[in-house]
């Protein structure tokens, strides 16, 4: 017969540690969000969302006939003096593990195996020419009452499980 | 209609590094000339390059109706150091990018993905052009190995299914692993077994299975052995060759699709002057090039 209490145990060992490499990833991005708030004066903030898939014209059209709207996870930046300013950078994925958490630019995904290769992952997005130019325009915007209605991406909420 | 894919570790500069003499690098052009204008390929991936020998192929190979793509990105300690070649009528580019897999201080190379539309059927089609790190850049019994694997499957799983079936998708490179090595046994999943892969659609089949030992059999007269893998190094303790060079294909070329892997005309090409160069000490080539074919099968009615 199938030891289910053994298939149990080792469930809940698989939980626990999915659970330590999630907490670890979100150290991650708090200290590059520490780090981001000393440099920037607190212009820039990096979180992981849920973004309206724009390309899929076929989910869009759906909704208009009572279909769901179809999205997908990325990282995104945002500053928390100007409205509406969230940006996207990368999209995004994390195995349900924990690890690796997929990082996507233009030109190059990255599957970053473990919380040093996460940093060294963020890093890398950081130094992208396209990324370095969004986080520049965000970080120069106007202040609240001189913000204009820049188009921003739709968010809708923490992705930081998918 | 057929297509024809090699893939060459050319030893011209490693991870970018400039190494080669003028002569080596005409030798170099000698046999890409030959590879596409003679035996007529229809897709070349060359390894160990730099712009430097991008330059010499494009001032002296005819390269009528070939396009010639590099992305020489520095990923952390190292370079990608992959171009590749491809016939304009035959193959239609759709994108490119690198896939790569950051662990502890490393940023490892997994490949760089080619996406091209067969435009005479429409058919998306994907290469994975791989160049993994030597045994003595990361330990043959490294678990990071098994990650190269596993990584490598993600991103062809990323290219989606059809049908449940693993998308047209051929795997080419050095993978400094042999073809029985978990990395690509276990982790990628590319099996000898050919009949397992047409029932189990995720597996990919590995024809290099059958080029791990020497192309011919022993005999009393036998002058010439043949190769005995795609890479020769002379120092070898237990066997001076390795089956590093492959070209894997997912189970859709097993019956799958209108698109068969060709089996007799996949293999490593021996060529005799490279051979000779490979078994002199004082040359720096120690790769022969491989082909995979797969060619179009009509369906009656």
């Amino acid at each position: 017969m199938v030891n289910f209490v053994e298939a149990y145990k080792s469930g809940l060992n698989s939980a626990e540690l999915a659970e330590k490499r999630k907490n670890e990833v979100e150290s991650v991005f708090n200290e590059l969000n520490k780090q981001l708030a000393d440099a920037t004066n607190g212009k820039i903030i990096i979180s992981r969302d849920q973004i309206i898939d724009r390309d899929n014209a076929i989910g869009i059209m759906s909704v208009l006939s009572g279909g769901k709207m179809t999205y997908y996870s990325a990282i995104v930046a945002s500053n928390p003096y100007a409205k509406n300013s969230t940006k996207e950078l990368a999209r995004w994925a994390q195995d349900r593990a924990g690890y690796p958490c997929k990082i996507t630019l233009d030109s190059e995904t990255m599957y970053c195996q473990d919380k040093k290769g996460l940093e060294n992952g963020l890093a890398k997005l950081l130094r992208d020419p396209v990324v370095g130019e969004t986080l520049r325009k965000l970080q120069n915007l106007p202040l609240p009452e001189q913000v204009s209605s820049e188009a921003a991406a739709d968010i809708v909420g923490d992705a930081s499980d998918c | 209609m057929r297509l024809s894919f090699v893939w060459w570790n050319t030893s011209l500069s490693p991870a970018g590094k400039d190494r080669a003499t003028d002569e080596q690098r005409q030798f170099v052009c000698s046999m890409v000339n030959f590879m596409l204008n003679e035996v007529q390929v229809d897709f070349l991936a060359l390894g160990e390059i730099a712009e430097k020998d991008v330059n010499v192929i494009i001032e002296n190979c005819k390269l009528t109706g070939i396009d010639l793509q590099f992305d020489f990105s520095q990923v952390g300690r190292t370079k990608f150091d992959i171009c590749f070649l491809y016939r304009r009528e035959k193959l239609s580019l759709n994108g490119s990018r690198l896939i790569t897999s950051p662990k502890g201080n490393r940023i490892f190379k997994i490949a760089q993905q080619v996406d091209f539309i067969i435009p005479s059927s429409d058919k998306p089609l994907h290469i994975f052009i791989s160049h993994w790190p030597s045994w003595k850049n990361c330990n043959e019994n490294s678990a990071d190995r098994h990650k190269l694997g596993q990584s490598l499957r993600n991103a062809v799983e990323d290219v989606g299914y059809e049908h449940r079936i693993l998308a047209n998708a051929i795997l080419l490179g050095d993978y400094n692993d042999e073809p029985f090595h978990a990395s690509l046994a276990e982790h990628l999943m590319a099996t000898r077994d050919r009949v397992s892969a047409k029932r189990k659609p995720y597996l990919f089949y590995n024809p290099f299975w059958r080029h791990l030992g020497f192309s011919k059999l022993s005999s009393s007269d036998n002058m010439n052995e043949g190769s005995g893998g795609s890479y020769y190094y002379k120092n070898g303790e237990i066997t001076r060759w390795r089956t590093f060079d492959q070209i894997i294909f997912s189970s859709a070329f097993l019956g799958k699709t209108e698109w068969h892997l060709n089996e007799e005309l996949t293999g490593i090409l021996d060529f005799s002057e490279l051979r000779q160069r490979m078994m002199d000490n004082k040359e720096i080539f120690d790769h022969y090039p491989v082909m995979g074919v797969i060619d179009e099968v009509k369906k009656n009615g």
